[in-house]
């Protein structure tokens, strides 16, 4: 149960970023002011990562309130060795998954119904990053798949400072791989922006 | 005739120009992808829990998947209405209202049996799932009937949203509602007691249990009351329906609120 337990109350954060993440740039077009996003004498990572951000904070919400529920509705008291190593791993998955939604905010820029990309990553990201299943019971070949989404070694952080082990092997690769796909996000963020304003595809409705 | 042509030309009208999730864009993603998505998630959580099989989760999965089309689409063809200020319109025409409301219903029942088919399809291609050769007829047919009782609520549903701005949350919370109650991935026998007498209440939940009594072999005459339940639950869901949109109607004409968006 504390397996399960400790993945039901992560995994919230999943779903809060991807699903509305993929469709930060759609909204913004669906309201009219992506034209003034892009036109802003910023880059789109100043503008895009304090919004995934924010949502990443929906989804530290969701950890608090799953772990009492859990407590409270299904009597499941999860057994956490060192909260502080508990905290710091929750906040690298925010961290990291609001870096991993600006790359899915900005590979989503030319897909105008990218809400329905973003309501289908749910299942995936919850069966791939290991929230209820453990990652070695997939297939071996969705294992890289898995390794390459920071929120993984969020959640084998997680789960270790749970069980009293030293998580920080796991934080380092979760934040380098955050960090990549931020990087990523940025170099494409301005490829695919420019692409669109020349070919001017920018307000696709 | 014209009641005919209302039920079938409209209805299938209506259903293309109201219901934009059949572009390949959002089709793929939302109603293919998905539902394969959550049947591989519950069956692993079924295989590392040791708990029922493949068969179990890919039956109940994929029959609970058919819900999505038929509550979102169901309420597309009548909420979108209104968003396209064409609601007045539609209900000004001398056309009843039954023919009018349920033909919309009837492509949305193959919308939502196609897509259990697609995770049947794959639980069977891809998991160790094992369907008799002569149990097909009698499934495909609890398929319909399962979908068909999902449309029934989806048609109540799409009435709410007549008043109801967020239609789609309400889409949502209705799709989980089905997922945790009708026996979907937990059997029904293995439900907290309140939510076991809530069960059959719902749609799906007869039809689930059905579908995998007829993969196990049983044939259509073993599930024939199981098949009539469902049948019951969704024809009260779509008398419902039929009957909250009247009563809208009368109120969004009392008070001039027919096209508030």
């Amino acid at each position: 149960m504390q397996f399960a337990g400790l993945g039901a109350a992560v995994m919230g954060m999943w779903t809060c970023q991807g699903v509305i993440a993929s469709s930060l740039l759609t909204r913004e077009r669906w309201a009219g002011t992506l034209e003034l996003v892009v036109a802003a004498p910023t880059s789109m990572g100043r503008v895009l990562v304090p919004t995934t951000l924010a949502l990443s904070t929906i989804g530290l919400y969701t950890v608090i309130a799953t772990i009492l529920w859990e407590r409270w509705v299904f009597g499941l008291e999860l057994r956490i060795e060192s909260w502080p190593l508990f905290v710091t791993s929750v906040l690298a998955a925010a961290l990291t998954l609001a870096q991993f939604g600006f790359f899915l905010a900005v590979t989503a820029v030319r897909y105008r119904s990218s809400w329905s990309l973003g309501a289908s990553l749910e299942y995936p990201g919850w069966l791939l990053c290991g929230f209820v299943i453990p990652v070695a019971t997939l297939p071996d070949w969705l294992h890289p798949l898995s390794w390459s989404i920071p929120t993984t070694w969020a959640m084998e952080a997680v789960r270790e400072s749970a069980d009293g082990g030293s998580p920080w092997r796991d934080l380092l690769l979760c934040l380098l791989i955050g960090s990549a796909y931020a990087v990523l996000a940025s170099f494409l963020g301005r490829q695919l922006v420019d692409s669109a304003r020349r070919h001017a595809t920018l307000a696709l409705t | 005739m014209t009641t005919l042509r209302i039920l079938v030309v409209g209805g299938l009208m209506s259903y293309r120009a109201m219901f934009n999730w059949l572009s390949p864009w959002i089709l793929v993603p939302s109603l293919i992808v998905s539902p394969i998505c959550q049947i591989l998630l519950f069956a692993y959580i079924g295989r590392s829990a040791g708990v029922g099989n493949d068969e179990f989760y890919v039956m109940g999965n994929a029959l609970n998947y058919a819900a999505i089309p038929c509550l979102f689409a169901m309420s597309a063809t009548i909420e979108g209405e209104r968003e396209g200020r064409t609601l007045s319109v539609v209900l000004t025409t001398p056309a009843a209202r039954i023919p009018l409301f349920l033909g919309r219903a009837l492509p949305v029942i193959v919308n939502g049996w196609a897509v259990a088919m697609v995770g049947v399809l794959f639980g069977l291609l891809v998991l160790d799932v094992h369907i008799p050769g002569g149990s097909w007829p009698a499934l495909l047919l609890v398929i319909a009937v399962a979908s068909a009782s999902c449309t029934g609520l989806g048609l109540a549903m799409g009435a709410v949203a007549l008043r109801v701005r967020e239609g789609a949350v309400l889409g949502n919370v209705l799709f989980c509602l089905l997922l945790v109650f009708s026996g979907v991935s937990v059997a029904v026998d293995d439900l907290p007691g309140w939510m076991a007498t809530v069960s059959p209440w719902l749609p799906l939940t007869h039809a689930i249990e059905a579908a995998r009594r007829v993969a196990d072999g049983a044939a259509i005459s073993d599930v024939g009351g199981l098949v009539v339940r469902e049948v019951g639950v969704g024809a009260l869901y779509a008398a419902l329906g039929l009957l909250l949109l009247s009563w809208l109607e009368q109120q969004s004409r009392r008070h001039a609120t027919l096209e508030r968006v």
